[in-house]
């Protein structure tokens, strides 16, 4: 047997392998890379406001060049390798090995990155604020048989001042979160 | 939300005038193992890039009574990649 057949046989293995996966289970992913979901997703009907600048901080993020913050630490095992003298580190962006390196003028980009910076800032302190607070859920009983989605009773530290939690529905108070952050 | 000041302790400085680190001495005795540079360079790079993109770094000797002219003793390359590659 020589290395073409076998390669051959291989990939047809393969193929049938992928048929028979993608019969019984469907493709195997749903969406390409590109159209995929993020992780973090603010939801439109929660927050519509918090939802069109975080769409938009993912659009900009594919557009705008990114910086680079590159920590130097040390050249090792350098002993008598080379003559002795001064030397600098220097690092470039190369499209290719062996082509010139690319440049790109931060002057075109300047009022993009302060409207990315803000909108990164906006983003992670209202998820702190969010990630602060209680917002655990339980379904309650009214006082006329239906069912209600009620904050549960706080824990911790300040258990005993759980009685004003009595908001309900969702118990994060986002009109709350929003004038804290102006 | 913060004032907008500068704060050492969370915000970073960003120069991308500087493409090197500071220049530093060495004796290339035997027993000099390592050239400590401890210094941080900020590079822009492309915002999709591509599968040969790559991040160069050359270690130059720099020109001196003894030395003629600037040479570049070692380089070295790392890829750019970011998830989507």
């Amino acid at each position: 047997m020589n290395f073409g057949s076998n390669i051959n046989k291989l990939v047809r293995n393969i193929k049938t392998q992928r048929e028979t996966i993608s019969q019984s289970y469907g493709p195997l992913t749903l969406h390409p890379l590109t159209q995929a979901r993020p992780i973090f997703e603010i939801h439109q009907d929660i927050d519509p406001d918090g939802f069109l600048k975080a769409n938009y901080l993912a659009k900009k993020q594919g557009e705008v060049p990114g910086i680079l913050n590159i920590n130097l630490i040390e050249c090792r095992c350098l002993k008598d390798k080379i003559s002795p003298g001064y030397f600098i580190l220097r690092v470039k962006v190369l499209s290719r090995i062996g082509q010139s390196p690319m440049t790109y003028d931060l002057n075109d980009c300047f009022d993009e990155y302060k409207e990315l910076s803000q909108n990164l800032r906006y983003y992670s302190a209202k998820k702190r604020k969010y990630l602060d607070r209680e917002h655990r859920e339980m379904e309650v009983k009214a006082e006329d048989g239906t069912k209600i989605t009620k904050s549960a009773v706080a824990t911790g530290l300040n258990f005993f001042n759980a009685g004003q939690a009595k908001k309900v529905g969702m118990s994060v108070d986002l009109d709350q979160i929003n004038e804290d952050l102006k | 939300m913060t004032t907008g000041e500068f704060d050492p302790e969370i915000d970073q400085l960003i120069d991308l005038e500087k493409c090197h680190s500071d220049f530093k001495r060495h004796t290339a005795r035997y027993d000099d193992d390592e050239l400590a540079i401890r210094d941080t360079v900020n590079v822009l790079v492309p915002p999709k890039p591509e599968s040969s993109n790559v991040l160069q770094f050359e270690l130059v000797l720099l020109e001196s009574p003894t030395i003629p002219k600037d040479y570049v003793v070692g380089w070295g390359v790392f890829p750019l990649l970011n998830s989507e590659f």
